[in-house]
């Protein structure tokens, strides 16, 4: 495993490539404007296979196979939880949160309430929600270059991590785009290339899979109903929440465009989520026990057709990992440098000046995920994935939708009930992993508690935004589109 | 007096395009989440149902979860922005 030169080669490629798109992009990259959302001038179809990228990270590319493999159907509530979300997503904000065009989601909760105390709350849950989702895909980063390719664990995360960092501070959101529509078409490659080789060992009959696999079609084998049931509804309701998800909305021309942009991500992110399962059920087929819940794709891919394949395997997650880490650098670097320096620090700051804070701010989260993901090496990081999403459903997305659609929402209402869900999201899952409940995702508390909150501090509060109709109409109407 | 009155009128307009957007997100919305989360639910209080083979060794469930169920996910986001983009080009044209 330690002596793949297809794979060595493809990763290899992946990072000349990326160069290559960050000095192209570099000339894009003049304001504040085009560091954060490219101009605003990525088309609909551009925005839809770079946010597919950026979703798709290597818990989507390895995590969903390998779960199926140790899990069969359970494993498959991962697929539907991470689609369903963008669903949600497109009907309740993706035209709002585009026509209102900032740069951040705390610009758009200060907006909407005019707050520095709500700004100063969503700048943390942005860093939070974006520091656990950071670290697993840098430990995941490592691992495949360190255990897959056989590089040190720390060269190849120091690597990794120079590399998204360069582009990011170079190229900002204009290279960052295009790296992420170029990973994505490679994983979705990979994936399709897999699952056309598993179905030809069937005579590519799906149903014949099927009878291959028995028992493991059906559900029950890890999550019980309640931990299913709140599994799912904090996948769903968490997506519409990432932070660096709805940051790419402020990308698209318009809110019609987004529209489309969110369409076109559930064709491209759904056909995979239907591929995932397959190739999970392939690696039961043939592999049996010696899968592994992170290893069972690239494995299956070897058996398959042997290394080459392997390599394109680990070419694709390597492709999952960067343009995620990215995405999630980006939104920090927005959070650090827009939100805290700019807006709380020095409001008078110029452009050149709040570039190179951008820059700056970029340069050091990207070192603090290189750090990150040598601290937390063989560490079991699965949960800070689930921790990212919960906080995200249980802090932004209430929020977030009761501020565009109840012009009752109080700037009370919004603090208190993003407090509230952030500190029981976290609460439930830290008291969860000490043993002391097997409430694994706390989702099905949280997310009405702090809907809840919202709702009844903002009717004690009574305190409505004056310009609150202004911002409704701003935000729903589709002026000059 | 006129400007009173268009400004009146434009304000019914935006509320009632505000309303109306609303309500076709909120249904749609209720019926994808109802269809997503009544999976978990009928596994189960419906064991028998949903392990019933309909397409060779396809269960219901599996049908559902694994195929079904991305299917609707993209006949309600297409029905919503052709829908939305029909209603604001209604708007725009006012």
């Amino acid at each position: 495993m330690t002596d793949n030169p297809v794979a060595i080669a493809l990763v290899l490629l992946i990072v000349g490539i990326s160069i290559a798109v960050t000095i192209f992009s570099r000339r894009f990259t003049r304001t504040t404007a085009d560091f954060y959302v490219a101009g605003r001038a990525i088309s609909s179809i551009e925005n839809a296979f770079a946010l597919s990228g950026d979703y798709m990270s290597a818990a989507t590319f390895l995590g969903i196979a390998g779960l199926v493999w140790l899990y069969g159907y359970d494993g498959i509530w991962y697929s539907v939880g991470f689609f369903g979300g963008w669903v949600l997503l497109l009907l309740f904000l993706a035209s709002p949160i585009r026509r209102f065009g900032a740069y951040t989601i705390a610009d758009f909760v200060s907006g909407r309430f005019h707050s520095k105390k709500l700004r100063l709350a969503a700048l943390i849950g942005t860093i939070l929600i974006s520091v656990f989702y950071i670290v697993p895909q840098m430990v995941g980063i490592g691992d495949i270059l360190g255990v897959l390719l056989g590089w040190d664990y720390v060269m190849a995360v120091a690597i990794a991590g120079i590399l998204m960092t360069v582009y990011v501070v170079v190229g900002g959101m204009r290279a960052t785009t295009y790296n992420q529509i170029i990973q994505c078409v490679i994983l979705w490659t990979a994936m399709f290339v897999i699952i056309a080789l598993t179905l030809q060992k069937f005579g590519f009959s799906y149903n014949n899979l099927l009878i291959q696999v028995g028992a493991y079609e059906n559900p029950g084998m890890w999550l019980n109903f309640q931990n299913s049931f709140s599994l799912i509804l904090g996948l769903v309701l968490g997506t519409a929440g990432l932070p660096h998800i709805l940051i790419r909305y402020y990308t698209n021309p318009s809110g019609k465009a987004a529209r489309w942009t969110t369409v076109g991500t559930l064709l491209i992110i759904g056909t995979f989520y239907m591929m995932a399962p397959i190739a999970g059920f392939g690696a039961r087929i043939f592999l049996g026990d010696g899968g592994g819940k992170n290893t069972a794709l690239p494995l299956l891919a070897q058996y398959l057709a042997g290394d080459p394949l392997m390599g394109v395997v680990i070419a694709g997650a390597f492709a999952a990992i960067l343009s995620t880490v990215v995405g999630l650098i980006i939104a920090t670097t927005g959070a650090v440098a827009h939100d805290f320096y700019t807006n709380l620090i020095n409001p008078q700051a110029s452009e050149e000046k709040q570039i190179l804070v951008a820059k700056i701010a970029a340069a050091s989260v990207g070192l603090f995920s290189i750090l990150t993901g040598i601290i937390f090496k063989g560490f079991n990081v699965a949960f800070l994935v689930g921790l990212a999403f919960s906080i995200a459903a249980s802090t932004f997305f209430p929020v977030l939708l009761m501020g565009t659609w109840w012009r009752g929402t109080t700037e009370n209402g919004a603090l208190v009930g993003l407090i509230v869900g952030m500190i029981s999201s976290t609460g439930i899952i830290a008291t969860n992993l000490l043993g002391l409940h097997e409430l694994q995702n706390p989702a099905i508390i949280t997310v009405p508690l702090a809907f809840l909150t919202i709702y009844i501090v903002s009717k004690l509060d009574g305190q409505i935004p004056p310009d609150t109709d202004e911002f409704m109409r701003k935000v729903h109407t589709p002026t000059d589109e | 007096m006129s400007n009173k009155k268009n400004k009146d009128e434009d304000t019914d307009s935006t509320g009632e395009l505000i309303a109306t957007s609303f309500k076709l997100s909120v249904s749609l919305g209720i019926i994808f989440l109802a269809m997503v989360l009544i999976l978990p639910v009928l596994n189960e209080y419906a064991k028998n149902l949903m392990l019933t083979d309909v397409y060779g060794n396809f269960t219901v469930t599996y049908l559902y979860t694994a195929i079904f169920i991305f299917i609707i996910g993209w006949i309600i986001p297409l029905y919503y922005t052709l829908r939305t983009d029909k209603r604001e080009e209604e708007y725009n044209d006012r």
